[in-house]
């Protein structure tokens, strides 16, 4: 009667068997130490591979956020360098106007800084970035503002001198203009000259801009405004005022309505300087919050990261360590393996 | 006349020895065969005149073999089930190389979010449309892949139920020679062996249960108790479905006309290869595929255009459409194969000779009908479509029940649970198939340490023969040269 038994054929298996597994583990913890993540991450974390599925999801898309922020920002900050300009160019101009109201003598000098100050201005609405127009709302590949004095005659310039035409009987050129009153020259100003530069007026005439702006998602829940658009009543104000100075003929003007009309273009000046900080006020804000929003998803990133770190991956030390006491087992086996082979009864007889 | 007894028992011993020595040759001989288990002469005494063999014995573990052939039968299953995963997987990979459907969601995701920051980038809105494509040929492949697992597992089963028709035609002509062996007296040991052999293969493809009867003979049933052979094999019959339908299981197995797969059989198979592919093919392949294709009537349905003109007019399918389709797929029913069917509306493709802004501005449905356009202005930087877009990518949908996932999730959501459903499946049928592979090598192992040969033992055995069969020889000469010595003293 035997009690215990082994088998040729089984000793054999068994030593090859714990080959085999030794290999297969060795080959599994060999990846992992080298990539420092789990050599089959789905088979480890079963459904816990949803987790870092979604995961990677949110980090791609945060990823795509501080891309698309880098669009927003740069757009916002090259519109404030353009109302930078605008105000800088203002406030010159103001002073222009006070020299002139003083001394009407430098009419001239006015006209000449109000053309210019009109041609930069429509310039500087007409920035393109990246092929896009700055300060055309959503309408970006259209001009936003036909140049005043270009040729043919621009639909503003025609209009102003319709209405100049239909207010006084004459064109601004023309013999005559002198006897314009004070009083007529203000009724013109607050009538049927500013009607022109009211919204719908201003629209059909000046401006091919949306009245809608660029509005950018900056994180998942946010969506803001992120652009300005020549419909503005800044926008609207100093061209009103440029106009006024540079294209009503003011050096023929009488004293007194050459008065009226450099009062008026201080008083429109100094209202627009006021809607333009308001309006860099508020793409400000735009910007800060893209900011905010940027520092956070950085803040949101490195923790995804470290999450993802947590689930997929193992520590390379210690994978390393497994894969020395696998190798020597693996010895371990071959030299076991080797020395059974040898061991035969027939050897002693 | 004892002298001529002693020379009797000698020559009795030598014949014995004989024999005996006969067997141990066979079994150095078949020592590295698995299933071959260790034969002995059994020697009986007879009083007054030595010894002689009574026949050969096998060495038999009946407990041990049933543990080797159930757990071979659920290492089987699980074993068929793991490689169809694994073959699912396929659209899956590392999550990190991100080709799986929920990160080209994510990816197409992305891309819609870099058009609507530059909306008048005519790069960009090909960018965002190609992405679309790369999301739609992802899914379109997911499906066929999902389809190529099952027609697999399908033709596997065809092999199967083949293999184990040919098995059990061996399995009768092994069992006759041993019934009609042991009725002539004859030694049937080593046709035993084979017969072993034969059910441990079948063992691998249908769980089976043995029953022993007299003479040997030996009748086989399946793990659910259907008979498979009883004096005669019953035969295994199935269709393979060449190319499987989506959305439907494939053929049953049948014995004897009775499904033993599938919903309708009585008596299912529990365990075996076959048990494990038809699960595959029919359970998790299905369920997959049924995710898959609620992917697809989602994005539909997502990315539908609605009248904008305040007419009424029903939502059409917009970016992303499918081959056949009328109007936007009802809500949370699944439509089988869908996702093989969507591709990404050719009005807006620019390699099919579309507008990719249309994704911007809407109208993609019908680009001749103001209907559905949403940009009426023109404006090139018109972002309210896509930021819409964006929205119902994030919103949450009704998905149907009979994908087994949640029936309420964004698309997002979605999408990564069904990557986290099936690494699930991968993880239990692996754990399974370690589990009971593990239990097989033991119960095989302990099995083959009792019936297999110890090749020390049978040497050792050899020598105790030698030995005894030169005693013997020596014996015979003593009594022959007692013998001369008697004769020498009459003469």
């Amino acid at each position: 009667m035997k009690t215990t038994s082994i088998s040729t054929f089984s000793l054999i298996n068994a030593t090859r068997e714990t080959r085999v597994n030794l290999q297969v583990k060795l080959a599994a913890t060999q990846k992992e130490s080298t990539t420092g993540r789990h050599a089959d991450v789905g088979v480890t974390l079963g459904y816990l591979t949803q987790r870092t599925v979604s995961l990677r999801q949110d980090l791609e898309r945060l990823d795509t956020f501080k891309d698309t922020n880098t669009v927003a920002a740069s757009r916002l900050s090259m519109s404030q360098a353009q109302l930078d300009g605008l105000a800088d160019a203002a406030q010159g101009f103001l002073t222009t106007l006070m020299a002139a109201r003083s001394a009407s003598s430098s009419a001239g000098t006015a006209v000449t800084d109000a053309k210019a100050k009109l041609t930069s201005f429509t310039a500087a609405l007409n920035t393109t970035v990246n092929g896009a127009h700055l300060f055309a709302g959503v309408n970006t590949d259209v001009k936003p503002i036909t140049d005043y004095f270009g040729t043919p005659t621009s639909a503003g310039r025609q209009a102003v001198e319709d209405a100049f035409t239909t207010e006084f009987g004459m064109p601004q050129s023309t013999a005559g203009v002198e006897n314009i009153t004070g009083a007529q020259m203000d009724a013109f100003l607050d009538g049927a000259f500013a009607n022109l530069f009211g919204t719908a007026d201003w629209t059909t005439t000046w401006s091919s801009a949306s009245d809608q702006n660029i509005t950018s998602r900056i994180t998942t829940n946010e969506r803001i405004e992120t652009s300005a658009n020549a419909n503005d009543k800044a926008f609207r104000g100093l061209a009103q005022a440029y106009t006024m100075i540079a294209d009503l003929g003011i050096q023929n003007l009488s004293p007194d309505a050459y008065q009226s009309v450099i009062n008026k273009a201080i008083d429109v000046v100094g209202q627009s300087i006021s809607d333009l900080t308001a309006l860099r006020a508020a793409l400000g804000t735009s910007q800060e919050r893209i900011k905010d929003a940027d520092s956070r998803i950085d803040i949101q990133m490195t923790l995804i990261t470290e999450h993802i770190g947590t689930l997929e991956g193992v520590d390379p030390y210690e994978a390393q360590v497994r894969v020395n006491e696998l190798l020597k087992q693996v010895e371990t086996a071959y030299a076991l393996t080797a020395r059974m082979t040898n061991l035969s009864l027939l050897k002693y007889i | 006349m004892s002298l001529s007894a002693t020379l009797s028992n000698a020559s009795s011993s030598l014949y014995v020895a004989g024999e005996r020595t006969s067997v141990v040759s066979r079994n150095i001989a078949n020592a590295e065969k698995a299933y071959y288990s260790r034969k002995s002469v059994e020697v009986v005494t007879i009083p007054g005149s030595g010894v002689r063999t009574s026949g050969v014995v096998r060495a038999e573990s009946p407990v041990l073999f049933r543990q080797v052939l159930s757990s071979s039968s659920s290492t089987a299953t699980y074993q068929a089930q793991v490689e169809t995963l694994d073959f699912l997987d396929s659209t899956i990979n590392d999550v990190e190389l991100d080709a799986s459907p929920a990160a080209l969601i994510n990816k197409f995701l992305s891309a819609l979010q870099n058009y609507s920051a530059q909306p008048q980038s005519e790069l960009a809105s090909k960018a965002a449309v190609r992405s679309a494509a790369d999301l739609a040929n992802g899914l379109n492949s997911a499906a066929s892949t999902v389809r190529k697992a099952r027609t697999e597992a399908d033709s596997g089963v065809q092999a199967s139920v083949d293999r184990v028709n040919s098995l059990l035609d061996q399995f009768q002509t092994v069992n006759d020679y041993i019934v009609k062996g042991t009725l002539s007296g004859s030694d049937v040991t080593d046709y035993m062996d084979q017969r072993d052999e034969i059910l441990a293969n079948l063992s691998n493809e249908v769980g089976i249960r043995t029953v022993s009867r007299g003479n040997n003979d030996m009748a086989v049933y399946t793990d659910s108790g259907v008979t498979l052979f009883d004096r005669v094999p019953r035969k295994l019959e199935f269709v393979g479905s060449g190319n499987m339908t989506p959305g439907l299981p494939g053929n049953a197995v049948y014995i004897d006309g009775v499904p033993v797969t599938g919903a309708n059989a009585t008596m299912p198979l529990q365990s075996g290869r076959i048990v494990g592919l038809v699960q595959a093919r029919d359970d998790i392949s299905l369920s997959y595929e049924a995710q898959i294709d609620e992917m697809a009537r989602v994005l539909v349905t997502a990315f539908a255009e609605s009248d904008q003109t305040g007419g009424g007019g029903p939502d059409v399918p917009g970016l992303f459409t499918y081959t056949g389709a009328s109007g936007i797929p009802p809500d949370g029913v699944l439509i089988s194969g869908l996702a093989s069917a969507l591709r990404v509306n050719p009005n807006v493709d620019p390699d099919k000779g579309g507008v990719a802004t249309r994704l911007r501005d809407g109208g993609i449905s019908d680009p001749l009908s103001p209907q559905y356009v949403y940009n009426t202005d023109g404006s090139a930087s018109y972002t309210n479509r896509i930021d819409e877009l964006i929205n119902k990518m994030g919103a949450n949908y009704t998905f149907d029940p009979a994908a087994k996932l949640t029936s309420d999730a964004s698309l997002t959501d979605y999408s990564a649970t069904s990557v986290g459903w099936l690494e699930e499946q991968r993880k239990v049928a692996d754990d399974g198939l370690q589990y009971q592979s593990t239990l097989y090598q033991r119960s095989f192992d302990s099995f083959t340490r009792i019936t297999g040969v110890n090749l020390d033992e049978e040497l050792s055995l050899m020598l105790e023969l030698e030995r005894s069969f030169q005693t013997s020889s020596k014996l015979i000469s003593v009594v022959d040269s007692m013998y001369s010595a008697l004769i020498g003293a009459i003469r």
